[in-house]
C-alpha cells in the first residue's frame, strides 16, 4: 500500500465551491488530495473510489491574540475531528481543508444554517479586504516615493528615469492586486451564503440553458429586429450591454421589443401636463422616479419588463399577438441607441477634469510654480 | 455592574433571543444536563429523530455566541475539548420561550383547527 501512484495537477481555482465540487469529483474516481502548494499545485495519491466531503475553512488567525483567539482553532479542530472531519493540510494562506466520509442522512457540511455560514463568508470577505488594503497602502507609499524621486529629479536634472518607470509598474501592479482582491472579497462572501445545493442549482442551470450573443447594435431599429428574430429561435434576453446580449432559452415565439428612457418618459408626461420628473441632486443619475412611471405606463400598455440599462434606459418585451400599443412616438425608433458608461465614474472624472482644467489654466496664467 | 445596567442588557438579550432559533432552542435543551460539543449534536439530532443536525461549524459558531451572551458557560476544559452547562439566565429566557411558544401553539389551534371543525 505504501507506493500508491501520484498525480499532480496545476489548477487555478477562484470559487471555493467549484474547488470543493473538483476535490469530491477526483475522490470519486479514487484520487485523493494529499499535498497543494501555491494554491494552484495539488497533489494527489490513488486509492479505493470513496464518496468524501471536502470543505474550506479558515481562523483568521490575528497578529496580536487575545488567549480566547488562541485557544479557538484547538477547540474547532477538536470538534470537528469528533463529528468525522479530518484535517488534509492547510495552504500558504492558513486556508484549512477537512474532508469527511459521505453518510447518508448525516449532516455533510460544515455549515449548516445560515447564522453560521455567514461567520465563514464573514472571515473570507475580512481577509480578502484585508490583502486589499495592503495593497492599496503599498501601492499608496510607491506612488509618493515616485513623486518625490520625480520631484528630486526636476531640481537636480539627474537621470532617475528606470527608477520611475519601476516605482510606475509597481503601483500598477499592487492596484491591480487590489482590485482584484476586493472583487474576490464580494464573489466568495456571497457564495459561500449559500448551500452547495444551492450553488449547484445557481450555476449548473446557467451554464445549460444562457447563451451570450456578442454584436454591436447602433440603432434602436435594428436592436428591435436583432431581438424579435432570436425570440423566435427560442432565445430570450435576460440582460444586455453596449457588446454582450445575454439570452436564456425557451418556447419560440414573437415577440416585440420597446426601449424606454427617461427623457422619453419625460415626454408622456408632458403630454399628460404633469410635472417633468428631475432631481437636482441626484449626481449619478441613481434616483428611479422616472423608471417606477415608466414601469407604471409601460405595463399599462401590455408590455413587460425585461432589463434596465444602467438606469438610463428600460427594455420592455410583449408577445406579437397580444397586440402591444407602441410606447413611444415611432420617430423615436431611428434614434441612435444609448448604453452609456458614465455613472459615479463619469462624474469623477468630469470633477478631476475640471479641477485639472482650472490648476493648469491658472498656472498657465499666472505663471505659478 | 450596576444593577440597572444589568437589567438594560437583560431586556436586550429577551428582545435577541425572543423568539429563538429552532437550533439554539434545542442546543439550550441539550445542556441542561453538562455535555460536550459531540453529545449535544447527538442528543439534538436524536430528540429531534435526526430533523435537526449540526454541523461542527454551525455548532460551534452557536456554542461561542451563547458562551458570549452567558446563556452557558463552560464548565471544564481539557485538550479542546469543552463541556458545556446552561446558566440561570439561558434558564429564564429558555422559561420565557417555552410560554412564548405555548402561546402561540394556542393561537394556532384556536383560530385555525376550530375554523376548520366549523366548516365540516
Amino acid at each position: 500500500m505504501k507506493n500508491n501512484a501520484i498525480l499532480k495537477q496545476t489548477k487555478f481555482m477562484i470559487s471555493i465551491v467549484k474547488e470543493k465540487l473538483w476535490l469530491e469529483e477526483m475522490a470519486l474516481e479514487g484520487w485523493f488530495l494529499t499535498e497543494m502548494t501555491m494554491g494552484c499545485r495539488y497533489t494527489f495519491e490513488k486509492r479505493v473510489p470513496q464518496k468524501l466531503i471536502y470543505e474550506v475553512d479558515r481562523f483568521n488567525l490575528p497578529k496580536n491574540p487575545t488567549l480566547k483567539e488562541i485557544r479557538q482553532k484547538e477547540e474547532f479542530l477538536a470538534m470537528a475531528e469528533e463529528m468525522g472531519w479530518k484535517v488534509i493540510l492547510h495552504d500558504e494562506d492558513l486556508n484549512y481543508y477537512f474532508a469527511k466520509e459521505y453518510r447518508d442522512g448525516e449532516i455533510n457540511e460544515l455549515y449548516n444554517d445560515f447564522e453560521s455560514r455567514q461567520f465563514r463568508s464573514d472571515k473570507y470577505h475580512k481577509r480578502f479586504k484585508e490583502v486589499e488594503t495592503q495593497m492599496t497602502k503599498l501601492s499608496l507609499i510607491m506612488a509618493i516615493l515616485g513623486l518625490i524621486v520625480a520631484i528630486a529629479n526636476i531640481i537636480k536634472t539627474n537621470d532617475n528615469l528606470r527608477f520611475i518607470i519601476f516605482l510606475f509598474g509597481y503601483v500598477v501592479f499592487c492596484l491591480g492586486f487590489s482590485v482584484i482582491y476586493g472583487n474576490l472579497a464580494e464573489k466568495l462572501s456571497k457564495e459561500l451564503l449559500m448551500t452547495t445545493r444551492e450553488w449547484q442549482e445557481l450555476y449548473s442551470n446557467q451554464a445549460h440553458t444562457v447563451k451570450n450573443v456578442y454584436k454591436l447594435i447602433f440603432t434602436n431599429k435594428k436592436l428591435k429586429k436583432f431581438l424579435t428574430e432570436k425570440s423566435m429561435e427560442g432565445l430570450h434576453l435576460v440582460s444586455m450591454s453596449a457588446l454582450k446580449y445575454v439570452f436564456s432559452e425557451g418556447d419560440a415565439g414573437q415577440y416585440d421589443y420597446t426601449m424606454d428612457s427617461k427623457h422619453l418618459t419625460n415626454k408622456r408626461i408632458k403630454v399628460k401636463g404633469i410635472k417633468k420628473i428631475e432631481d437636482s441632486k441626484d449626481w449619478t443619475g441613481l434616483n428611479n422616479d422616472w423608471q417606477v412611471q415608466s414601469l407604471k405606463d409601460a405595463e399599462n400598455k401590455n408590455w413587460s419588463f425585461v432589463c434596465a440599462l444602467e438606469n438610463r434606459a428600460i427594455l420592455y418585451k410583449s408577445q406579437r399577438n397580444m397586440q402591444p400599443d407602441s410606447l413611444n412616438d415611432e420617430r423615436y425608433e431611428k434614434r441612435f441607441r444609448f448604453t452609456s458608461l458614465t455613472g459615479q465614474l463619469g462624474v469623477w472624472v468630469l470633477i478631476g477634469g475640471l479641477v485639472g482644467g482650472v490648476i493648469g489654466f491658472c498656472t498657465s496664467h499666472f505663471g505659478m510654480l | 455592574m450596576d444593577p440597572e445596567r444589568r437589567i438594560h442588557l437583560d431586556e436586550l438579550l429577551i428582545k435577541k433571543y425572543s423568539p429563538m432559533t429552532e437550533t439554539t432552542y434545542y442546543t439550550l435543551l441539550s445542556v441542561k444536563e453538562p455535555r460536550h460539543g459531540y453529545a449535544i449534536m447527538q442528543f439534538v439530532s436524536e430528540l429531534t429523530k435526526k430533523r435537526i443536525q449540526l454541523g461542527t461549524g454551525t455548532l460551534y459558531t452557536m456554542l461561542g455566541r451563547l458562551v458570549e451572551d452567558r446563556l452557558i458557560i463552560i464548565l471544564s476544559q481539557d485538550n479542546g475539548k469543552k463541556t458545556y452547562r446552561i446558566t440561570d439566565i439561558g434558564m429564564i429566557l429558555m422559561n420565557l420561550e417555552i410560554e412564548r411558544l405555548r402561546y402561540q401553539l394556542e393561537n394556532g389551534i384556536q383560530i385555525f383547527q376550530k375554523e376548520g371543525q366549523d366548516e365540516e
